[in-house]
């Protein structure tokens, strides 16, 4: 397995995601719908173990790696939230965004073949860097659910619903960054370094703290989406933004 | 800074504090204030500006750090009083969130100046006790290393092309050329006067490759190819359209040090390190950092961080809490909220 197939399985995973998307709309059962988008996730699954068997290595290590499974998670967030809640236009907002990420990984791969140093030989790396991924999905999917909830008449109830999800999502920014705390004291001595990926995870962990404390304060959905917008771009720039910045130059994280 | 036992009675004095004031709280509902929703919001969004701050400028530490901070750990040191009072009107996951994450903080803050940290440069066969703090300070340590013994594990060898016009391409990549080892020697030397390598258990002997590479278009060529060392040049091979295949200096996997500590009371123990598997010696515990990179697997000696942290216990029990709470928060989300006090 290489990279050159990737985009045999990119384009049967989008166009099973495109098919579920559009099944959404003209279909009251959910089953069609959420069955065709897992059938694209799966595809997209397949070629993530098929790199994990042939790499030798967990297929975490890259940018365009990480990008492989935030597609294959904020599918499956979506196919959970439309199966749950009914939502027939989040299989279309949720396709868009993976797709998104699978055509960035066909015209920037990012992909260049990298070892695993020896600090990233730690039990901590898989689930490290899989619950960050799956945090990120979580919290782009609310970001969606709040934008579409600012942006047309929803029943407030419906805010409830993506705060639960921002809930969910920053569970698992918890984990994440216990996790990597756990990690870099066995790896360095040191829980904490403020190395600048730290430093912007915690802005970006924080910020949704504040959106929790500060969500029964809330009242108008708009406000609810300003927020939640401003902690995505806080973890665009933990995920990748960082990456550009001077400062990053010294970091122990930059991929 | 202050340190062990004063921090550990400044840690009492503070949470005697927090509690004093909960108490307090109790029968006047303007100190109830300190720990609302809205002075956690506050406290929490003043936090984030200032991570912010050190995001972009990357200058940390000061007094705006420690009144950011004093605040945060205040309103959430009041807000667990209120939790661990009212345990059954509340959630289970933010009070364990809550608990977590204020070990972490209290530990950290008033564990501060007692972690002590050593950079230690261990040589084979050489006892050493002192160490260089990050400020190149000398540390005498409680106890004597001696470096054993220091061996890295290596990923296979593997090939870059470089185009005429700079573009570097791994060689297993490359559309135009298919590179084949004719012969492979890990240990290679190229004794002088000679234009091939041979195999040789030698100081700064490094592999080389014998390779055959042949073209799409049918042109092939022959030749060694070397990473090189310190002692020896590497070898490349000028490839007929004018680029050049190189061998990359194989990446470490991984690499450990056998040490043997001698303590303060002439007891020896030995231990072999690696990175993410440090060696625990008391409240002491001694890291693989690093090593000789331009002398490579024929480093002499193995660069070791020691580090003291006397309140590990706590630290590493707050992350867990967190963890945990982050386990109950995914299976409690969807419920709603308790009437809370």
């Amino acid at each position: 397995m290489s990279w050159d197939l990737f985009i045999y399985f990119a384009v049967a995973a989008a166009l099973l995601w495109v098919a579920g998307a559009v099944t959404a709309y003209f279909r009251k059962d959910t089953a069609p719908a959420f069955f065709l988008s897992l059938a694209g996730t799966s595809v997209l699954l397949v070629f993530i173990v098929l790199m994990w068997v042939s790499m030798k290595r967990p297929p975490l290590r890259t940018m365009g790696e990480t990008r492989l499974w935030y597609s294959f998670f904020l599918s499956v967030a979506g196919a959970v939230i439309y199966r749950k809640w009914g939502f027939d236009w989040i299989l279309s907002y949720g396709t868009m965004m993976a797709v998104m990420f699978l055509c960035i990984n066909i015209f920037k791969p990012e992909i260049h073949t990298a070892e695993l140093m020896p600090a990233l030989r730690s039990v901590w790396f898989v689930p490290h860097v899989t619950v960050y991924m799956f945090s990120y999905a979580l919290l782009g999917a609310a970001m969606i659910l709040s934008f579409v909830f600012a942006a047309r008449p929803h029943h407030d109830a419906d805010l409830t619903r993506c705060d639960i999800l921002v809930r969910i999502g920053w569970a698992f920014l918890s984990m994440g960054m216990a996790m990597g705390a756990l990690w870099a004291k066995d790896a360095w001595g040191d829980w904490w370094t403020w190395d600048p990926k730290e430093t912007w995870a915690l802005a970006t962990w924080l910020g949704y703290l504040f959106y929790l404390h500060a969500r029964p304060l809330i009242r108008d959905r708009r406000v609810a989406f300003g927020v939640l917008f401003f902690c995505f771009l806080l973890l665009c720039m933990t995920w990748f933004g960082v990456n550009y910045l001077p400062s990053a130059q010294m970091s122990i994280h930059t991929y | 800074m202050i340190s062990y036992p004063w921090s550990a009675l400044c840690l009492l004095a503070y949470l005697y504090a927090i509690v004093a004031v909960y108490v307090m709280s109790l029968s006047r509902s303007s100190l109830k204030t300190l720990y609302s929703g809205k002075t956690c919001s506050i406290t929490v969004a003043a936090a984030t500006v200032m991570v912010l701050v050190f995001g972009f400028t990357g200058i940390f530490r000061g007094v705006i750090y420690y009144a950011v901070m004093l605040a945060l750990m205040g309103s959430m040191g009041l807000a667990l009083a209120a939790d661990i009072h009212h345990i059954r009107s509340r959630r289970l996951a933010p009070v364990m969130a809550h608990l977590g994450v204020f070990v972490v903080m209290a530990a950290g803050v008033f564990g501060y100046a007692d972690k002590q940290s050593a950079k230690v440069t261990a040589y084979l066969g050489h006892p050493e006790s002192v160490g260089m703090d990050a400020e190149g300070r000398r540390v005498d340590l409680p106890f004597m290393i001696t470096l054993n013994s220091f061996d890295i594990e290596r990923y296979p060898v593997r090939y870059s092309i470089t185009a005429p016009d700079g573009t570097v391409t791994a060689a297993e990549t490359s559309r135009d050329w298919k590179v084949t080892e004719l012969e492979k020697i890990d240990m290679a030397v190229m004794k002088p006067g000679s234009d091939s390598w041979e195999e040789l258990r030698h100081v700064g002997a490094e592999p080389a490759s014998l390779v055959k590479v042949e073209g799409t278009d049918g042109r092939s060529i022959t030749g060694w190819v070397a990473c090189g060392s310190f002692m020896f040049a590497p070898s490349f091979l000028e490839l007929p359209d004018g680029s050049v295949l190189s061998m990359n200096t194989p990446a470490p996997q991984s690499y450990d040090s056998k040490v043997s500590v001698t303590d303060v009371k002439g007891r020896k123990k030995s231990f072999e390190l690696s990175v993410n598997h440090p060696a625990r010696l008391g409240a002491w515990r001694i890291y693989q950092a690093g090593y000789d990179i331009k002398k490579g697997r024929w480093s002499e000696y193995s660069v070791l961080q020691c580090v003291r942290d006397p309140w590990y216990p706590a630290i590493a029990a707050g992350l867990w809490i967190i963890l945990a709470s982050a386990v109950v928060m995914m299976f409690t989300a969807g419920r709603g909220r308790k009437n809370e006090k």
